[in-house]
């Protein structure tokens, strides 16, 4: 009950904040777009229409069509899927990889501390599309190829973090004493660190979302993530890269969405963050 | 007389620390026997934490035992394997902390903390659920199953003191550390604190380490008592003895102190200086 009525508190203050509304109805649009995509879109995103390509936009085709006559409006909102199906789960996996081994990094003995630490160190000084590109050229292209290549690099961000809070709570009282009634790692990291934790490390994730759906888009741009003829914002965006001076519209059926995108989380990310910060000086 | 449940004999505790080696505890001798409320008291810095974290072994990094041994219920705590002391603290040592606005965690609730805390025993979620309100309602907290629910900011200082004891008391330890449990409580609550644990102590029938620099607090509580001044214990004894007869003349000085004690009305205190023993025999 306590749980619910906080959740409320917290929701009323992002709604009163303008950024963070609209920021939620951004995300919201996005997400249910992402969902019911199948029956939002008008055509088959894949169907090839060579009567109808490169047309301007028309009653049929709300943003037209592209070089091979496939309606830009479908490609889009299946674009969002593929955008979506790429950040959530490999930005959640990451975190929880991130908060597990940091957690660990942070409670266990100082050897296993300084081996994971220097595992972070080492995939922390790739930059991020230097060591993208080289997983695909090792793999070939595919979303598995992107989403791998974000837990790999996002990972150890969480888990710095992660390992600097959970040192600051292991010398706290309340974990002193549940070692002195007899509790495990697994029991104290689990119960007792992972809820203090959490909420910080869930709001910088969120915030994280858009530069992974901007890495998406920029692979597909390179021709590096989405394999063809899949839709995907990057692959709009690359089509009509090469198309600009004739049709200007499949580059805003590109662009459009990340710019929105980005925006839309960023704006909720900060409303969240803003919500948490209070939180957490009143907990103190 | 049975085996003491808990035997300090002839312990010394070094400190590596970069200006050389402190010595923190020497050659402490310290004897509890079942049922027995034991209080140790001395001025901040003489030892009394090291004391603690060397019998629950949960000592700092740079602490090193340099002799002597402690047993629990006649085991040696120091041949103990990590999983074998994992088994007894909790169950047969359990300590409540000085600062109860610290020792509980801030994020979940005091139900779950409660039925989290007996993950040892083969009971069934609901039946810890049921024992922890009981003992809830033990300690003196009103309503207990409504404070399931509650958070522990949610309660007063004093409260939570209790839901700490309330904590220590569930898995039935044989000896109970209490680390200046009242310090961070006014005076009536302290009274009334002091009043639970003694009432409780009789009824499980556990022993009490009852550590603190509060005389009144100790000759309320305790049977025995043990008087440390710089690592070392200076004299212990029965409460009465020692408060009423005291050889060593730190233990003079210490109840000198006491303002309860106090015949006129002065400004100055009656304090003792950081040399006391040197400055005494001169």
């Amino acid at each position: 009950m306590k749980q619910q009525s906080e959740l409320l508190k917290s929701a009323k203050l992002i709604l009163r904040d303008p950024l963070g509304l609209l920021g939620l109805v951004i995300v919201i649009a996005l997400v249910g777009s992402a969902i019911f995509a199948p029956s939002l879109a008008p055509f088959n995103p894949t169907a090839i229409d060579m009567k109808a390509r490169l047309s301007g936009p028309t009653a049929s085709h709300w943003l037209g069509t592209d070089q091979l006559g496939r309606d830009t409006f479908s490609r889009m909102i299946l674009g969002g899927r593929v955008a979506l199906q790429v950040a959530l789960p490999s930005i959640a996996a990451a975190l929880g990889l991130g908060l597990l081994l940091g957690m660990v990094a942070g409670y266990g003995p100082r050897w296993l501390d300084n081996a994971i630490m220097l595992l972070f160190d080492t995939l922390r000084s790739f930059p991020t599309v230097m060591l993208a590109l080289s997983f695909v050229a090792l793999v070939g292209p595919s979303l598995g190829t992107v989403m791998l290549v974000v837990i790999v690099t996002s990972a150890p961000i969480y888990g710095r973090i992660a390992r600097t809070q959970t040192m600051t709570l292991k010398s706290s009282e309340f974990i002193t004493a549940e070692e002195a009634m007899g509790a495990r790692m697994p029991r104290i990291l689990l119960i007792h660190i992972l809820p203090n934790i959490l909420g910080t490390l869930v709001v910088l994730a969120s915030m994280d979302i858009p530069a992974v759906i901007a890495l998406e888009a920029g692979l597909s741009f390179l021709g590096m993530g989405v394999k063809p003829p899949t839709p995907s914002w990057g692959s709009l965006l690359k089509d009509g890269y090469a198309l600009i001076r004739s049709t200007p519209w499949l580059i805003i059926a590109g662009a459009l969405p990340i710019v929105m995108t980005t925006l839309g989380f960023t704006f909720l990310g900060e409303a969240l963050r803003d919500v948490a910060d209070p939180k957490l000086r009143r907990t103190r | 007389m049975s085996e003491p449940v808990l035997k300090v004999s002839n312990l010394s505790i070094d400190y590596r620390t970069e200006q050389g080696r402190l010595k923190a505890l020497r050659n402490i001798d310290l004897t509890i026997g079942a049922g027995e409320i034991v209080g140790v008291v001395g001025e901040s810095g003489c030892g009394k934490s090291t004391l603690i974290s060397a019998i629950l072994r949960l000592m700092a990094n740079n602490a090193e035992v340099t002799g002597g041994g402690i047993a629990i219920n006649g085991r040696d705590l120091f041949k103990l394997s990590a999983r074998e002391l994992r088994m007894m603290r909790g169950a047969e040592v359990s300590i409540v902390f000085q600062d109860p606005m610290q020792s509980h965690n801030p994020v979940i609730s005091i139900g779950r903390q409660m039925v989290d805390i007996q993950f040892r025993e083969n009971i069934s979620k609901k039946e810890k659920l049921n024992r922890a309100i009981a003992m809830l309602a033990e300690v003196g907290i009103p309503e207990p199953a409504e404070k399931m629910k509650q958070y522990p900011f949610e309660l007063s200082g004093g409260m939570r003191q209790r839901l700490a004891i309330a904590m220590a008391l569930l898995c039935r330890p044989k000896l109970l550390i209490a680390d200046e449990p009242t310090t961070a409580l006014d005076a009536t609550l302290e009274v009334q604190i002091l009043d639970k644990l003694k009432d409780l102590q009789q009824r499980y029938g556990c022993s009490v380490l009852f550590v603190s620099h509060h005389l009144g607090a100790v000759a309320r509580l305790c049977d025995k008592v043990a008087v440390m001044y710089k690592g070392e214990v200076v004299e212990s004894g029965d409460i009465d003895t020692v408060f009423s007869n005291p050889q060593h003349p730190y233990t003079r000085a210490l109840i000198e102190c006491d303002p309860a004690g106090l015949e006129e009305r002065t400004r100055m205190l009656p304090t003792i200086p950081a040399d006391f023993l040197e400055a005494a025999r001169s």
